[in-house]
């Protein structure tokens, strides 16, 4: 066998897992963030272990979002575009489109795909945010979290750091456990 | 013909150490590999990558996860590269090192869920299995291993399976039912794939690819043995793709079995027919719309009983073929499918002693007849092969 070959191959391995480290580094470093409302359920996968489900108030939209509403079934996975707006201490729902809005100085654009929803005049929509991976029986927080949600400049998001009660989650944890 | 029994005839004085050294040129002889080692040595592998990812899994909030990811990287690549070093300066451990190449494609598995892990991403989960079949796919050609063709075979069957039954999945269709419809098809494929390679430049991986496909098999077709609990009726698209897949299974299937030398003409007719029979029930199996869909439901359901017969018939063809081509394997996978067959049978009767009854003297009276038939057969195939072995005179 070609030593090369098989040098190639675990270089492209390699180069593979770095350009997923890079692609999330790079929107973790993007300087948009927002603060986003949430409430947690706590299931575990079987490769990377605990996590919170994040369902989040921005997950749920009226319909009265949209900015055109488009023809047909939304509840399949359609690309969208979530412009989100400061409303005190959290970014909220503000226009929901099929095609990205024009740029606005106050607003943040976070691309999202929608999912099939229960309620008529609802949208239902996943940000790719919904997982939060913590260490081992520290799944099952009281209190409320907030996400912290790094947005680059494409509207892709990554969550950056989630509070429970306003401190790291991992430090509020640590603090809830205690006997 | 195996090397001890060569340098025993050189200990012995019967062969010179030049003619010694011919035949083992000539035949290219090796030490047997110790097959409980090669065992061991996987088994160990296996473990040391679960307890990696399990340990990943743990996620321990004190580590930055700079050092994670590295950390990751490095036990990959430094698998590798144990696995390389003892390949390239300790051929004979070959065993040992093809234990640490295991690990190390299971822990570029690990490595994708860890970053997924660290940066909380929730995208499709079977996203993760295709990038790990890909990219782990040409070491298994490249290091020529067994064991590394093994688990890329299984990542490609586990994203398949993820594309069924996960919710998210591209080919999810009403609980992932499809999966029943479509893997009976793959892995008679698979051993069709085998039946061909064995005549093919990468004959290396034939003998595992069909062993594959009917170990594969044998278990796809056990829940029919449940009755008919599949409805999975995708709709037209879907019966026209199994219809299209199942043709070319059959196909490939037909031109593989031709240059099956070793078996006659009609027990190859036999055992093509055999498996192309199941291509056709698990469609119909799946087309029927019983109302039936529950465990004490199955006992009076055609699709239970039909596949029970069939099964324990597809179970004689094996065991025959297997002594006719002289394979253990047949023969085994044959009986231990039988078994499955017949316990399962009992149990699908338990609570009606009638349907009990003649069921224990069926299978009683099917069962002896099998011992006198398969009893017979070893007679003859050992009675061919002293006549094989037996000098003739001049």
């Amino acid at each position: 066998m070609n030593p090369r070959h098989f040098i190639a191959v675990l270089a492209a391995q390699t180069l593979l897992l770095l350009a997923l480290i890079a692609q999330q580094e790079y929107r973790l470093a993007a300087p948009t963030t927002v603060l986003l409302e949430t409430a947690p359920v706590d299931p575990r996968d079987l490769l990377r272990g605990d996590y919170v489900i994040l369902n989040y108030k921005v997950s749920n939209l009226t319909n009265s979002l949209w900015e055109t509403a488009p023809a047909g079934q939304t509840g399949h996975g359609l690309p969208v575009f979530v412009s989100l707006e400061q409303r005190g201490e959290f970014h909220e729902a503000v226009l929901l489109s099929t095609t990205r809005p024009e740029p606005l100085p106050n607003r943040v654009v976070i691309q999202a795909r929608t999912q099939p929803s229960w309620g008529n005049n609802q949208v239902r929509v996943e940000y790719g945010l919904e997982r939060y991976y913590v260490q081992e029986g520290t799944g099952n927080p009281r209190g409320k979290l907030t996400v912290q949600v790094a947005v680059d400049a494409a509207g892709k998001p990554v969550i950056k750091q989630v509070f429970l009660d306003g401190k790291p989650y991992a430090e509020a944890m640590r603090e809830q456990m205690k006997p | 013909m195996k090397l001890q029994d060569i340098q025993r005839l050189h200990t012995d004085g019967f062969l010179a150490a030049d003619v010694r050294d011919r035949i083992v040129a000539h035949y290219k002889l090796q030490d047997a590999p110790n097959r409980f080692i090669a065992i061991i040595a996987v088994i160990g592998g296996v473990l040391v990558a679960a307890g990696v990812i399990l340990l990943i899994s743990a996620n321990w909030d004190d580590i930055p996860r700079g050092v994670k990811l590295i950390t990751g990287l490095a036990l990959m690549l430094g698998s590798h590269a144990a696995g390389w070093w003892i390949r390239t300066r300790h051929a004979d451990f070959h065993k040992t090192a093809e234990a640490f190449h295991l690990v190390g494609s299971v822990l570029f598995l690990a490595d994708i869920a860890l970053i997924g892990q660290v940066y909380h991403l929730s995208s499709r989960p079977p996203n993760a299995i295709l990038v790990w079949w890909v990219g782990i796919a040409p070491l298994a050609w490249l290091l020529r291993s067994k064991p590394q063709y093994i688990l890329t075979l299984s990542a490609a069957l586990l994203w398949l399976a993820m594309e069924f039954l996960h919710d998210k999945g591209w080919l999810h269709h009403h609980r992932g039912e499809l999966a029943l419809l479509f893997y009976p098809a793959i892995f008679v494929g698979l051993y069709a794939a085998g039946v061909g390679m064995e005549r093919s430049p990468a004959k290396d991986f034939g003998s595992v690819t069909r062993r594959y496909g009917l170990v594969g098999l044998s278990f796809m077709l056990l829940p029919l043995l449940f009755g008919s609990h599949v409805s999975s009726r995708g709709g037209d698209l879907v019966w026209s793709l199994y219809a299209l897949i199942s043709a070319a299974v059959a196909a490939g299937l037909f031109f593989a079995l031709r240059g099956e030398a070793k078996l006659p003409l009609m027990w190859r007719g036999i055992w093509f027919g055999t498996l192309v029979f199941w291509l056709v029930f698990v469609g119909m199996a799946c087309l029927n719309d019983s109302p039936h869909t529950r465990w004490e439901a199955g006992r009076h359901d055609w699709v239970a009983w039909t596949a029970s017969i069939a099964l324990f018939a597809h179970c004689l063809v094996m065991v025959n073929l297997g002594l006719l081509l002289g394979s253990r394997f047949f023969i085994n996978l044959g009986l231990s499918l039988l078994t499955l067959d017949v316990i399962i049978a009992y149990l699908r009767l338990f609570g009606t002693m009638a349907l009990t009854g003649a069921m224990f003297i069926v299978s009683g009276v099917g069962l002896i007849v099998l011992g006198v038939f398969i009893e017979k057969r070893r007679r003859a195939f050992m009675l061919k092969l002293q006549e094989a072995s037996t000098p003739t005179k001049p």
